[in-house]
């Protein structure tokens, strides 16, 4: 006997630390529609903008994220270059490479960790955030803080990193190689992930290219996009690396292609210490004339972009940003219908939705019998029971 | 099936001789690396007081107060460090490079809010006619200094570089309205100095 029901998630997400709402439409067990509406947390970043000046306004990008934190600032600084022409000194690329990456890097372990826990397998969530500490030491080494780097400057780097530090950093960074090779050997081998993962939450390529999936996402999905390969910035254009393409567009691919980039990120840093030339940082830039640009970098969750328009004076008139998460969001559309009410907590994780809040959840209650649907516990609770039956049938 | 089971037994068997990879932070002290962001505090000896801090400052934490009716009249700097995101943007743009420096102090929790401040206190110079602030004393010094032969241009700076040197005569402090030639030569703002100037040129 089916019944039709109805289950709202948020505004406060369930999984991830971002307030947005989706309204699932159940038939039994299986969802047969999802509504998804975001921009819950409008927090007036763009037109807070217009009040600081060209430097101030890279420390406010900075905070739109608390992950991306690199990339952000990043993508408005090249906005910004573009529009004043500035030729950016090699060894501040190379700098800017080595920083972009580790973040990735603890990105995409971070992720791993929490799909781990989300499924129920803590063991995985413990490995991958150990194995991303030491990314994090050498990131507060490179920039002084483990988040909000203040890095980047419009024409260069604010700090460089001593050949000394640079060593240390390659140390660290290449020394969770070995680490982070096993755990994607027991990702990728592991029966019960297979059988949890595998065909679930599964964005066909079709559906990719109509939603503009980004990022991991995207190809997870046989869509072969990435940044840094089609439109070269900073040092990527100097690096020998690979992008991976999955073509079955499941959880199980989005969660291999992440642990394949962390070890690609490391091939690249590994690189760019080793090729980094010496010189200036600091391009020096004296005013921003006026004119109009975009910037746009791979953020751990796809492409972030930023518009930036200057009329001459120290203040931008306007500025856009369009995080991955706005792409990547919408395909829940695609993915969750005909899944499983366990399935829809990794589904919505699989996209890594990029948000720093405080994790909340507004509980909906049944007006006739006053109970309590579905909570953050009782969801995640729903999933680790799944792995639990799953791991007794393999 | 056997074998990869094995991979990550010597996982966690290499773990359990390891012991626990997390730190046991508030019982052993952690130490910040070399150029970590934390807690900034100005150095009373280097900073200057041009408040070219609280000037770039993106999020508005660093006050500036000038108190004119106090005596000697002061310019007071405070850093809010509940306010502060600790982007060191204040520690890059010090005119001096030094005034202001990022400690790696990073535990700041406290239930007084009054602990969260850094404050730095300069004597203001102020205009003989009109009373506005000229600039701190120490940053005037640091001007004349910097330019040398060429600070005897400008009278402010030369009374007051010479003067602390007690090189020249205390002037005094009467100023006699209209400003006429001979205030040319007492500590005067941007504003005085030009109508002194322009009324010399073309008279009233």
């Amino acid at each position: 006997m089916s019944h039709k029901s109805m289950i709202s998630i948020g505004p406060f997400h369930p999984l991830q630390e971002e307030a947005e709402f989706f309204q699932l439409y159940l038939d039994g067990e299986k969802v047969v529609d999802v509504d998804v509406r975001i921009s819950y947390t409008h927090r007036g970043i763009e037109k807070l903008n217009e009040s600081k000046t060209f430097d101030q306004v890279a420390f406010v990008v900075e905070r739109v994220c608390g992950i991306c934190s690199a990339s952000h600032p990043l993508a408005y600084i090249q906005a910004v270059e573009d529009i004043a022409h500035v030729k950016v000194p090699e060894r501040a690329l190379y700098l800017r490479t080595i920083v972009n990456e580790m973040e990735r890097i603890h990105s995409h372990l971070l992720w791993v960790g929490l799909a781990g826990h989300f499924l129920g397998y803590n063991t995985v969530f413990m490995w991958a955030w150990k194995y991303r500490e030491p990314t994090m030491e050498a990131l507060e080494i490179a920039t002084g803080s483990r988040v909000n780097y203040a890095n980047c400057k419009i024409g260069g780097v604010r700090r460089d990193i001593t050949d000394e530090h640079l060593k240390m950093i390659d140390r660290l960074v290449t020394g969770t190689r070995g680490d982070i090779e096993m755990l994607t050997a027991a990702v990728v081998d592991d029966p019960v992930l297979h059988a949890r993962l595998k065909g679930v939450g599964v964005l066909s390529k079709a559906d990719a290219y109509a939603y503009g999936a980004c990022g991991p996402t995207g190809r997870g999905s046989g869509m072969p996009i990435d940044v840094r390969r089609d439109d070269p910035y900073a040092a990527y254009d100097r690096i020998d690396w690979n992008i991976f393409v999955e073509e079955t567009g499941d959880v199980f691919a989005k969660a291999k292609i992440r642990l394949l980039e962390a070890l690609e990120s490391i091939k690249i840093i590994h690189q760019a210490i080793r090729d980094i030339p010496g010189g200036e940082i600091d391009a020096k830039v004296e005013n921003i004339p006026a004119g109009e640009a975009i910037g746009h970098v791979e953020a751990p969750r796809g492409e972030t972009f930023h518009y930036v328009r200057s009329d001459g004076s120290n203040y931008p008139v306007r500025h856009k940003i369009r995080a991955p998460s706005y792409n990547n969001v919408p395909t829940f559309k695609a993915s969750c219908i005909g899944a499983d009410i366990s399935d829809v907590a990794i589904t919505l994780a699989s996209v890594d939705p990029c948000y720093s809040c405080t994790e909340r959840m507004c509980t909906a209650v049944d007006a006739e019998s006053g109970k309590e649907m579905f909570d953050f516990a009782q969801l995640v609770k729903l999933s680790q029971e799944k792995t639990e039956r799953i791991r007794k049938q393999v | 099936m056997r074998k990869p089971k094995l991979r990550e037994l010597k996982e966690a068997i290499r773990a359990v001789f390891r012991g626990p990879y997390t730190t046991k932070y508030p019982f052993e002290p952690h130490v910040p690396p070399d150029g970590f962001r934390g807690r900034s505090e100005f150095n009373e000896d280097d900073c200057i007081g041009c408040k070219a801090c609280a000037e770039v400052c993106p999020a508005l934490a660093i006050e500036v107060e000038d108190d004119t009716a106090a005596d000697p009249p002061v310019r007071r700097l405070t850093i809010h460090h509940d306010k502060c995101i600790f982007c060191g943007h204040c520690e890059l743009n010090c005119t001096v490079e030094t005034g202001v420096h990022l400690t790696k102090t990073f535990d700041m929790a406290t239930f007084d809010r009054s602990e969260l401040r850094n404050t730095i206190e300069h004597e203001l110079v102020i205009c003989a006619s009109c009373g506005a602030v000229v600039g701190t004393r120490k940053h005037l010094l640091w001007l004349a200094e910097k330019l040398g032969a060429k600070a005897y241009a400008n009278p402010t700076l030369i009374i007051t570089a010479d003067g602390s040197m007690e090189l020249a005569e205390p002037f005094a402090d009467d100023v006699v309205e209209p400003l006429a030639r001979n205030e040319l030569m007492r500590v005067l703002c941007t504003d005085c100095r030009r109508t002194v100037v322009v009324r010399e040129l073309w008279g009233e």
